[in-house]
């Protein structure tokens, strides 16, 4: 709940509707902006049109795949700027390292603490 | 049986009409056979016979009185039809069949000119003897033989009983003899299609002697024999014999005795005194003629003898040296010519190629029914030039099609036959079948991809029941914590509590979650280890750093005494480690009272293992629950809060993975004073440990158990012993464990129809003995070296015989898993005697 919060808009890409609305309701109270997206399929048309400030991303999707998507977001240059937080129940020994070489800047397993998950959004944001 | 060779003399018969059988002429006679006799070894007697009586004659063996001559034999020789004077013929005598049996005669009979008064000079010869001294001891082949024969001229024939002969051979000898009417021209094949045996025949002597070379064709080299037998010199040297044989009796025996039959005829009786029979020595010529001709004959028997004894030597070297070679190299043998038809072929066609080799010879073999695997392919292609190029070539490919539909993996090896002018003349080359192999390949392709799949499908089920049940607690634990979170709408005292109670379900749920995932891993085997070296100073601060924020909660100080101090590396898996001192630690927190103290320290083992320990100053494990500790669902001490607390998991998790890593694990603790837990780790420098890493995996489960098991026990036992803690029993329980071991992996060959069943069993004796040696040497003498021994065996040992037999269980073993569980669980059911405590515990 920084001062400059309002301005962040963050980008949820999650396709579990109670998880996207925890994610919703933690990042609006912390005071971001949200924009949702529950399909892979939609991410990058969401993205240009927005441009978010932070991308909660996570890896299980319908239509294409969160380690995919992170790989090209990393690679293109207009979005590779934009901090990508990996949050996903992908848990299990070399997923994180996996996450990670796609280009996530960062990686949070569920279930999430919400103090971790706030802090890894504020510590990621430009 | 006797047989006798008689042969009449003329000399003698003069004598016997011009001075008779007088006082003055037998002594004379008998001197003079007795010279004979006394130089020819082979002589067996020398008779001189009037009408039907013996008038004088010399024997080796026995005086002449004692002659098997009987007068009814005597007299048949006598009134046989006249016979050409320079042919000695072979009589059979049927004497005294029941005793001597059958006696073959040779005579030769001489008349006056008025054609009375015959005399025969008979010379009796040993046929069984000569058989025996010459040919009985050679072999050919595995079940071949030399058999000599002579032909009465009443169509009767004598078959030496040669050795490794039967009587169905001999009678086939015979019979083939028997119709045998001319003298041949050297060798004479006269095998039959169907029979066994492979004959061929040499005759000497007038065609009433023979020599039979006679050669299974069952034996395994019979086509080097029958290439043998057609170019070198085992036939030459019998053919050589016969021809010797034939060339003596023709020229140095019948000339002679021709010529005296034409000079006797052109001579006056009157004059008879003045021909000379004699030499200038006072021999009689003629006679010493024979004797010597028969004594170079025998003599040239025996040397043909002795060289074709030196040849069957070479011969059966090179047999089995053929035999060898060819049972590994080849099913059959093939040549063709130079317009590429079969123009040969032998060994096993019919039974791989499934036509008679009368069918396809004089075909093109790349006409009938061969294919390329690939016909389009380079290997295929170039082997076919290299055919047009007239080259050796070696494990060509093909596909055999046999008239019966089946279709045969072949590999065929050739070189190109050339005449002296280089010119091509064909090729001659093995054949071999490798349908089977090709097979077992493919199976075992098959095998290995399905176990991947099957491998794959685990760790997918895994990774998904862990990512299915994340979800949900995500939204669970997180809206519940939002619930307290929300400044907005605080909650009252009640709900808040409540909440807390959802929020502490939820975090027990997720480490039950990770934790049951560990063990179901362990279990399905599916534990990736990464071992390397490991700072392990590094490890133990990083774990204190985790664990400080739940210490300060619950107001429990930490004193590391380790990782500030000198370095130490491990010889471990990093993250395993991590988790089984988190675990330690979060053990030694949960069950500490408030204000209470846990201690890291250190120490290395002079057995190359770091001994990490974990003090706390909580509630302590009564003596009875010792036992539990490292059981699943196990949890300590009564109270309901904190058992609730711990999954039970946790321990036998790390026990698991630390003993997986090579390491151990153990506590001392008292009741109300606390607990010593710590772990041992090996040391980067320790080599002796051995830690089980996927590539010892064979691919059988049951197997892959046992080996790790034994592993443990291996590692187990050598810790004791090295720490002296010496238990009668250690390495009992380790031969118990590998007999009970090699029991299943028999019963899963034996379920499996596995070819190396046998083979196998072998080496598992050979190691039982071998261990039990060494087991017994270090029970005389329990010391580190003798221990060291067996270990060091056990441990070559297994990493051995998993590598070269272990492995092929696993193709024939792939689709069996039922009927293995069931011959493992009628194991299980017949070891009576109770197996080591992990055995039960894995099972």
């Amino acid at each position: 709940m920084t001062e400059s919060a309002a301005d962040k808009k963050i980008l949820i890409v999650e396709d579990n509707e109670l998880n996207m609305n925890l994610f919703n309701l933690l990042l609006k109270t912390a005071g971001y902006k949200t924009i949702q997206c529950v399909d892979g399929n939609d991410v990058w048309d969401t993205v240009k049109r927005t441009a978010p400030d932070l991308i909660i991303m996570d890896i299980q999707l319908p239509g294409r795949s969160g380690v995919e998507l992170t790989r090209e977001l990393k690679t293109e240059k207009t979005t590779q700027s934009i901090p990508i937080i990996a949050v996903t129940a992908f848990s299990m020994v070399g997923d994180e390292k996996k996450i990670r070489d796609a280009g996530c800047d960062d990686y949070l397993s569920k279930p999430v603490e919400i103090e971790g998950f706030l802090d890894i959004v504020a510590r990621n944001l430009p | 049986m006797k047989l006798g060779l008689w042969s009449t003399h003329p000399f003698i018969h003069l004598h016997m009409n011009n001075m008779g059988a007088d006082a003055q002429t037998l002594p004379t006679i008998n001197a003079y056979f007795l010279r004979i006799g006394g130089t020819n070894p082979w002589l067996e007697k020398l008779f001189l016979i009037n009408d039907q009586q013996i008038i004088t004659g010399y024997g080796n063996q026995e005086g002449i009185q004692n002659s098997p001559i009987l007068p009814d034999t005597a007299n048949k020789i006598v009134s046989a039809p006249d016979l050409s004077f320079h042919r000695g013929n072979i009589w059979q005598i049927d004497g005294d069949t029941a005793s001597t049996g059958k006696i073959l005669l040779k005579r030769y009979m001489y008349q006056d000119t008025e054609g009375q008064d015959p005399h025969f000079l008979a010379t009796l010869y040993d046929l069984e003897d000569l058989q025996n001294r010459l040919f009985n001891e050679v072999k050919v082949g595995q079940a071949g033989f030399v058999a000599l024969l002579a032909k009465a001229d009443d169509g009767t024939v004598w078959v030496s009983k040669s050795f490794g002969s039967t009587d169905t051979e001999q009678m086939k000898l015979a019979t083939d003899f028997r119709k045998s009417v001319n003298l041949w021209e050297g060798w004479q094949d006269i095998s039959q299609e169907n029979t066994d045996f492979d004959i061929k025949f040499t005759n000497f002597l007038a065609g009433d002697f023979a020599i039979a070379v006679v050669s299974s064709k069952n034996d395994a080299f019979y086509p080097i024999l029958e290439q043998a037998a057609k170019s070198v010199s085992v036939s030459i040297l019998i053919l050589a014999a016969g021809f010797l044989a034939t060339i003596i009796f023709t020229k140095r025996l019948s000339t002679p005795l021709m010529e005296l039959a034409d000079t006797v005829k052109n001579v006056q009786f009157e004059d008879l005194d003045n021909v000379s029979f004699e030499d200038e020595k006072g021999n009689f010529r003629e006679v010493a003629t024979l004797n010597t001709a028969f004594r170079e004959f025998m003599e040239k028997l025996r040397l043909s003898r002795n060289s074709l004894k030196e040849q069957e030597v070479r011969l059966r070297e090179s047999e089995e040296r053929f035999r060898d070679f060819s049972q590994n190299a080849a099913d059959w043998f093939w040549e063709i010519n130079a317009d590429l038809e079969f123009t040969y072929l032998t060994g096993k066609v019919v039974e791989i190629l499934g036509v008679e080799p009368e069918d396809i010879l004089g075909k093109d073999w790349l006409s009938i029914q061969i294919n390329a695997p690939d016909l389009e392919s380079p290997e295929w292609i170039e082997q076919l030039l290299s055919v047009r190029r007239h080259e050796a070539f070696s494990k060509f490919e093909i596909i055999w099609l046999r008239p019966d539909g089946d279709l045969r993996n072949i590999i065929l090896s050739a070189i190109p036959r050339l005449n002296a002018d280089g010119e091509f003349l064909g090729y001659r080359g093995v054949g071999r079948d490798i349908t089977a192999r090709k097979k077992a390949e493919r199976e075992r392709q098959a095998a290995l991809e399905a176990a991947e799949k099957a491998n794959f499908a685990k760790s997918e089920f895994l990774a998904s029941m862990s990512h299915e049940l994340r979800t949900p607690l995500n939204a669970v634990l997180g809206f519940s914590q939002f619930l307290q979170f929300d400044g907005e709408n605080p909650l009252s005292e009640a709900q808040s509590s409540h909440v807390e109670n959802i929020i502490k379900g939820g975090r027990h749920l997720v480490e039950l979650v990770n934790e049951i995932l560990d063990l179901a891993k362990i279990e399905a085997d599916h534990l990736d280890l990464s071992i390397g070296v490991v700072d392990a100073n590094m490890v133990v601060a990083d774990c204190v750093n985790l664990a400080s924020v739940g210490f300060v909660e619950k107001n429990v100080k930490i004193i590391d005494q380790f990782s500030g101090g000198s370095g130490v590396e491990l010889r471990t898996d990093q993250m395993r480690l991590k988790q089984i001192l988190i675990n330690l630690l979060s053990n030694a927190l949960k069950y500490n009272r408030d204000g209470g103290l846990v201690t890291i320290q250190a120490q290395e083992t002079f057995d190359g293992f770091l001994r990490l320990s974990i003090l706390d100053t909580g509630i302590g494990i009564s003596q009875e629950a010792h036992s539990l500790v490292f059981q699943i669902f196990h949890r300590f001490g009564t109270d309901s809060t904190i058992a609730q607390e711990g999954t039970g998991i946790g321990l036998a998790v790390s026990k698991m993975l630390i003993e997986k890593m090579g390491g151990r694990i153990g506590f001392e603790s008292e009741e109300g004073v606390g607990s010593r837990f710590w772990i041992e780790i090996p040391l980067s420098s320790n080599n002796e440990v051995i830690i089980w890493t996927d590539a010892m995996r064979v691919g059988v489960d049951a197997i892959d158990k046992d080996h790790q098991d034994l592993v443990l026990m291996l590692n187990d036992a050598r810790s004791a012993v090295a720490r002296s803690q010496f238990r009668d029993s250690v390495f009992e329980e380790m031969m118990k464990q590998t007999q009970y071991h090699f029991k299943r992996e028999e019963a899963i060959l034996a379920v499996c129809d596995a070819l190396e069943l046998d083979a196998h069993k072998l080496q598992h004796r050979k190691f039982l003995r071998q261990a039990k040696s060494l087991i017994i040497r270090w029970s005389k003498n329990p010391n580190k070296e003798t221990c060291t021994h067996i270990g060091n065996f056990f441990q070559k040992w297994l990493f051995e015989h998993i590598k070269s037999e272990d492995r092929q269980m696993f193709a024939c073993a792939e689709g069996k898993s039922r009927d293995i569980e069931i011959a493992l669980e009628a194991i299980k059911v017949e070891t009576s005697t109770p197996l080591p405590q992990r055995y039960s515990v894995n099972e």
